[in-house]
């Protein structure tokens, strides 16, 4: 009997509560698959926006979004070929990273990682 | 000239043209000149709920193809003034009407008359593209559950891209004491979600059943319950200012406790 009131009083699985958060996950997945041209927009102007600090191979760049536990996250690859130089003669003390002349040399990968937590 | 307002909802079965049937017959009521147009072509049910089935001749389709005059295919409700039905056919299918076919008839009802509500069928397809071709307005419909509002939320959006941006939100269906349970989302978890405007929230209420079973809309019978929330709703496409009261009820624990503990709510 006790034991049943305290189920009750702590009960934290209620089934609304179960919907509410299913429902919140759902349509953050919802609202972005309707979108595709926004996420197409969004991978072409990040490789846009990448591409002055590094030689990409834009035609491998992929980005998605993906279901992590309770929240989605944007996963995305980014095959890096080299560092671009910078001529950017306005800031004199930009750090000057010795560049790889030679694309194709050193080929890294690069895993952006950005969750956005959909809570309250 | 008239407003024209559909009522949608993305899942079927959620109580649209059951709404349709008593926000008009209750717009009616208060002197306003209704026509209600059944846009679900082929799977027409408006004319049932109000029991008006028996006296449909003609339909939106004949006055597209020209055999009926728009005029001559309303069907007037005996039991109120001013309250009118523009069936749809069963015959056809959605694709057998464009969507400036519908927007041209629905135009020419608004300028006949006050209100000129539009059910809407279930889905996102042509039927859809149709209802809310000449609609400023939409009433979203929908219950307190996972599948209806995430349809609810997909129809928002489109409803938008369709330009539609006056867009009130019906809670139908709520159980008051499931939700004190917390077996059921109540309207501010819906709404958190939708984040829409809440233009009224309808009680469960079991004399729907029998009302349909009628062919006589509840609000013509019943002032409490259901029909009351279809009412209030009604006065709130009005214009009018009232509270949405929160049919929340406590269980007899949650009353117990709160007697022992001194609150009152």
């Amino acid at each position: 009997m006790i034991q049943r009131l305290i189920q009750i009083l702590t009960r934290a699985d209620k089934s609304k509560n179960i919907a509410k958060s299913r429902l919140k996950l759902i349509l953050v997945q919802d609202r972005f698959s309707i979108n595709e041209e926004v996420m197409q927009s969004l991978q072409s102007e990040v490789t846009i926006l990448l591409s002055k600090y590094f030689t990409l191979k834009t035609d491998e760049v992929e980005m998605d979004l993906e279901r992590k536990g309770n929240a989605l996250a944007l996963v995305a690859s980014i095959p890096i070929l080299g560092m671009k130089e910078r001529n950017n003669t306005k800031e004199e003390s930009e750090n000057e990273e010795p560049s790889t002349n030679d694309p194709g040399m050193d080929q890294q990968e690069e895993k952006e990682e950005a969750t956005e937590n959909n809570s309250n | 000239m008239g407003r024209v307002i559909v009522v949608t909802s993305g899942k079927g079965g959620v109580g649209k043209s059951t709404c349709v049937a008593n926000i008009g017959t209750a717009l009616a009521l208060s002197n306003r000149k209704v026509v209600v147009v059944d846009a679900d072509i082929g799977l027409r049910n408006l004319d049932v709920i109000m029991g008006l089935e028996g006296r449909v001749v003609y339909t939106s389709m004949d006055v597209i193809d020209g055999s009926s005059t728009l005029e001559r295919a309303l069907v007037k409700d005996r039991r109120v003034e001013n309250l009118k039905l523009l069936a749809a056919s069963q015959r056809n299918n959605k694709n057998d009407v464009e969507p400036e076919q519908m927007r041209d008839m629905c135009l020419k009802l608004k300028e006949e008359n006050d209100y000129v509500l539009v059910d809407s069928p279930a889905g996102i397809e042509q039927g859809f593209r149709n209802a809310v071709s000449a609609a400023e307005e939409a009433l979203v419909v929908t219950t307190p559950e996972v599948s209806a509002v995430r349809d609810a939320d997909r129809i928002i959006g489109l409803l938008q891209s369709e330009d539609i941006h006056k867009i009130d939100l019906i809670i139908n269906r709520l159980n008051p004491k499931m939700v004190a349970k917390g077996d059921m989302l109540d309207s501010e978890d819906v709404l958190d979600i939708l984040s829409i405007n809440l233009i009224g929230v309808i009680p469960e209420d079991l004399n729907i059943v029998g009302s349909t079973n009628r062919g006589q809309p509840l609000i013509h019978d019943s002032k409490t319950g259901a029909a009351g929330a279809y009412r209030r709703i009604s006065e709130r496409i009005e214009g009018k200012e009232m509270p949405i009261p929160d049919f929340k009820v406590d269980g007899t624990f949650i009353r117990f406790w709160g007697k022992l503990l001194g609150r009152r709510d």
